[in-house]
């Protein structure tokens, strides 16, 4: 296995060995050609880099084809993964070549500590095909006539990816006159009336914030095939309220619409999207784990709340392995995610639901 | 009938028994405690024992109170965090003493000193209205809350505590777990400490910074997790000092295993650090940002406006600097001398609110 039967075959997996046999190939792609992850690897697991001693060998020889090389190289079980802290991303690019030969740069809103992750993409195209991919498996090809609502994201204009795939969404799979409706909630009851008119499911992509700031003004009776997708965003502006609170205020305000989630994050590639029970489902190319934060060598059990950890094969150019700052319990085929794992929050007196 | 005088001679008494290590119920308590899943430390939990049992002297007591109690008792639900030693003890008191009936809720982390504690006392005052109940029942049972969290917590806290189990389908949730107003909620958000260095400490004032860093493996909201330093300023000072505190208060066994994902990913950024033999303590250069338990971050400045701009937009508990440095500084807040973090005042308040007022007042 290549890297370049990833990037070709990573879509289209349909037996979960390929995904090891490609998970397998990135990794030990990674290892090699990102400094980062390497170097993480080596100080937090010594007998991760002994397995990897066929990758050193391979960067020393600075040999211009490595990939056959690299097939030599065996990882240690699924369950003994290094995941690299998503912190990574917001201090050094993160990335298996030079980063100034990026096609596209992400950038997290930076709604936490001000200081924003950067995700150096070297290929667009891998991040469209798994985008557009895993929605079409998830909702279909549509035609959709597509509403977006993302305040907050306008001003971080392209460096957005939530943007950049809500805006591939609409061209791929919208209808002419899909478009945003931030501030005007006029334009979403127009197009509220032409879905119904002319029988094409509207599909509305809203932050939390947004979504409630529509329906502040006025209350919607969307179509019975209508779909609200919230991509989050429940702290940006005010207070933060729970994701079962704006589910509820989501579906009264529009009429019993079907309200969905979408995860991600500028540092992954791939996203996933909740079925109308808050647990969310990666696409085939993206599994996951949850850990303890302190130890995350070992996937917790199911129901067990812990750090979600992702494996993302659409990171085949930065770092598939990343462990993020989410709080998440596995159901299962998908996880739930609880809320964050914020450094602040640990330290502080925070008490734990663990007595429910 | 609640007396108040009979009650703060009672908890006094209580206190001078619990002061003596081998006294039973703290010694059963203590036991219970350090087999909890927690990262306390025997030291460490002998010092916080030690150093709130000190403060409940009658004079303190009575100072501290003064006239304020309910006009209208009721129950008072207080959910204990269980993050250190002893964390809840300043609510329970503050409840009682002010003739509300106590209803709390223990962390698994924390689950036996505080009732311990309060179980003795009733043996000095048996009419004492204080209970112990699992989170539902005190969501359901309590006319009036006192809660810290994180945001997310205090959000789910706000919205009436809908139940927290994954939804139906449809999306739906059980119901609410409690009625109880905002006007008769005291919600605490998560916050931390602050140290502020002008390069002219003495070696004894490390000493006293280290305690204020490292005590409680970097657990709590008085916790010093963010160290501003003139830049240029060399840290060995410093974490010489964190040395010889670990050699009195050595490092709980999981805290090198917790700060070893966090060096890892320092040394992979190239980012500047050090740490103490064995991973007992981490200390890192870079932007005034909180890091994880036990992480210390090492933040540069030019000028102490550079500070002062920067503590107005965190959430910051209190900040720790010697008297010559808190003249410069504009912090609002609580600023205490170094070696004062960890040893609460009876009469301190966190997050800046009152907890008698908010109990007087309702």
């Amino acid at each position: 296995m290549t890297i370049d039967n990833v990037i070709r075959g990573f879509t289209d997996l349909e037996r979960p060995a390929a995904f090891d046999e490609m998970a397998e190939a990135v990794l030990a792609h990674q290892y090699v050609h990102n400094s980062v992850y390497r170097r993480y690897c080596k100080a937090i697991y010594p007998q991760w880099s002994k397995a990897l001693v066929g990758a050193d060998h391979a960067v020393d020889q600075k040999s211009g084809d490595r990939s056959g090389q690299m097939e030599a190289v065996r990882l240690p079980s699924a369950r003994r993964l290094v995941f690299l802290p998503i912190e990574a991303f917001k201090q050094v690019p993160v990335t298996t070549f030079p980063p100034e030969k990026a096609e596209k740069v992400f950038e997290s809103s930076g709604t936490g500590s001000g200081v924003r992750s950067r995700h150096y993409v070297r290929d667009l195209s891998i991040y469209e095909r798994a985008i557009s991919a895993h929605f079409a498996g998830e909702f279909g090809t549509g035609p959709f006539l597509f509403a977006s609502c993302l305040p907050g994201y306008i001003e971080q204009g392209s460096a957005s990816s939530l943007l950049y795939m809500v805006d591939l969404l609409m061209r791929r799979f919208g209808v002419e006159g899909s478009g945003s409706v931030l501030g005007d909630p006029g334009h979403l009851r127009r197009l509220s009336d032409r879905s119904r008119g002319e029988g094409v499911a509207l599909m509305v992509f809203g932050a939390a914030f947004g979504l409630l700031d529509l329906l502040e003004t006025t209350s919607f009776s969307l179509p019975p095939d209508a779909i609200v997708i919230e991509t989050g965003g429940m702290k940006t502006h005010r207070r933060e309220i729970t994701r079962a609170t704006l589910h509820r205020r989501l579906r009264e305000g529009f009429g019993d619409a079907s309200v969905r989630s979408e995860y991600g994050m500028c540092e992954l590639l791939s996203s996933c999207y909740s079925r109308g029970d808050g647990i969310f489902h990666p696409p085939p190319w993206m599994r996951f784990q949850v850990v303890d934060p302190a130890y995350p060598f070992e996937s917790l059990e199911e129901g067990r709340e812990g750090a979600l950890a992702v494996l993302d094969l659409a990171n085949v150019y930065s770092a598939s392995a990343v462990l993020t700052q989410d709080r998440a319990v596995r159901r299962g085929d998908g996880f739930e995610v609880l809320g964050r794992l914020e450094h602040a929050e640990l330290r502080g007196c925070n008490f734990l639901l663990d007595n429910v | 009938m609640f007396d108040k005088r009979e009650l703060v001679g009672a908890v006094a008494a209580a206190a001078d028994a619990w002061m003596h290590p081998d006294y039973d119920p703290r010694q059963v308590a203590v036991e219970e405690t350090l087999e909890a899943p927690n990262t306390f430390t025997e030291e460490a939990v002998a010092f916080a024992v030690n150093q709130q049992m000190s403060l409940l002297t009658e004079e303190a007591l009575e100072a501290w109170t003064g006239s304020r109690s309910a006009s209208s008792p009721c129950t008072v639900g207080v959910l204990n965090a269980g993050n250190i030693p002893l964390v809840g003890l300043q609510d329970f008191l503050a409840v009682v003493l002010t003739g509300h009936r106590y209803l709390g809720s223990v962390s698994s982390k924390s689950p036996a000193l505080l009732p311990a504690f309060v179980a003795d006392l009733c043996r000095f005052a048996p009419d004492i209205a204080a209970n112990f109940a699992p989170l539902s029942e005190l969501l359901a049972g309590a006319d009036a809350l006192i809660a810290t969290g994180s945001d997310e917590t205090i959000a789910w806290l706000r919205d009436g505590a809908p139940d927290p189990a994954p939804d139906d389908g449809q999306g739906e949730t059980t119901g609410r777990m409690h009625d109880i107003p905002p006007a008769r909620c005291l919600f605490r958000g998560h916050s931390f400490a602050v140290g502020v260095l002008d390069g002219k400490e003495r070696a004894k004032t490390y000493e006293r910074f280290a305690e204020d860093v490292l005590l409680h493996e970097g657990f709590g909201c008085r916790n010093v997790a963010v160290m501003w330093a003139p830049r240029g300023l060399v840290p060995d000072d410093l974490l010489e000092a964190m040395a010889r505190f670990r050699g009195v208060f050595p490092a709980h066994r999981r805290t090198a295993g917790r700060l070893a994902m966090q060096r890892a990913l320092l040394e992979a950024v190239d980012a500047s650090h050090a740490y103490g033999e064995g991973l007992e303590f981490l200390v890192s250069r870079g932007e005034p940002e909180i890091q994880s338990p036990g992480h210390l971050r090492w933040a540069e400045y030019d000028d102490t406006a550079d500070v002062n701009a920067w503590l107005d937009k965190q959430p910051v508990q209190l900040v720790v600097a010697t008297p010559r440095v808190q003249k410069r500084l504009r912090f609002q807040g609580l600023t205490l001398t170094p070696g004062e973090a960890q040893r609460p005042a009876l009469d301190w308040r966190p997050d800046g609110v009152d907890t008698l007022d908010f109990l007087s007042d309702l």
